[in-house]
């Protein structure tokens, strides 16, 4: 039984949809890596990654014209956004979500100065001088797995990042 | 947005809102919600056991039907599944 409480994954699908990515829930449970956050939160620099396909030009934009062609691939790229960025400053390709409102207020998919407001009443100890982002649409996740996840994490390594906030679109 | 991944994809911690795609934080120009939403986030960040899901309070205020959230023109590989439904049958 559903606990009303709990968020349904599900509940801004068509029912045709869900059923079909419910069916890759149901894939071999993956090992969960864990790693405690090391100091206070008001202590701790802080990065924040989406996975709505953000680029800053001169960067190049994700590629969307090879999804178009080969509807089953999507870009496994990655870029750095830096923390000063804001909507009038990026672009945002994603052929899978409406990206207008992203384009109006980045702070929707990456909010970066709702971070920097929690940096200035002190309860974030610091901003990461770079932020993230992917394109989403990976039915095919290796590239991603192997080439960007472990670069973007070096950058953060870098950078002296203490934990991330990830969120997919 | 989508918690019933979590076993799938290993997540560490998982803060699940139910939010529309497209807008994880809130809306345009909501910032209450947007620091609300990132402030739980780091909450799970520092308070969440290995793999917990944390189902945040948040709800959106339109009905599911009624949110806009996918683009105008329907993803390829969408659009290649409709084209393949509207294919007689041999």
């Amino acid at each position: 039984m559903s606990d009303a409480s709990e968020v349904d994954s599900w509940r801004f699908l068509p029912p045709r949809l869900a059923q079909l990515l419910k069916a890759r829930v149901e894939a071999t449970p993956t090992p969960t890596p864990f790693t405690p956050l090391a100091v206070p939160l008001s202590a701790a620099r802080i990065a924040l990654l989406s996975t709505a396909g953000i680029s800053c030009p001169p960067d190049p934009p994700f590629d969307m014209e090879t999804e178009r062609a080969n509807p089953m691939w999507g870009d496994p790229s990655w870029r750095r956004i830096p923390a000063s960025a804001t909507a009038a400053d990026v672009e945002v390709n994603h052929l899978h979500v409406d990206t207008r409102y992203a384009k109006r207020d980045l702070n929707v998919v990456l909010p970066l100065q709702r971070l920097a407001e929690l940096v200035a009443a002190g309860e974030v100890g610091s901003m990461a001088p770079t932020h993230y982002s992917v394109m989403g649409f990976q039915l095919e996740a290796t590239a991603q797995l192997t080439q960007s996840a472990p670069a973007i994490a070096a950058s953060m390594r870098a950078e002296g990042v203490i934990g991330a906030v990830l969120a997919p679109v | 947005m989508m918690p019933a991944y979590q076993p799938a994809i290993g997540a560490p911690r998982v803060a699940a809102i139910a939010h529309p795609f497209g807008r994880p934080y809130g809306d345009v120009g909501d910032i209450e919600t947007q620091r609300a939403v990132l402030r739980a986030a780091l909450q799970v960040l520092v308070t969440a056991a290995p793999g917990h899901v944390a189902h945040l309070p948040f709800r959106w205020p339109e009905d599911p039907k009624a949110t806009k959230w996918g683009p105008d023109e329907p993803s390829p590989i969408v659009a290649t599944m409709l084209r393949a439904q509207r294919r007689p049958s041999p």
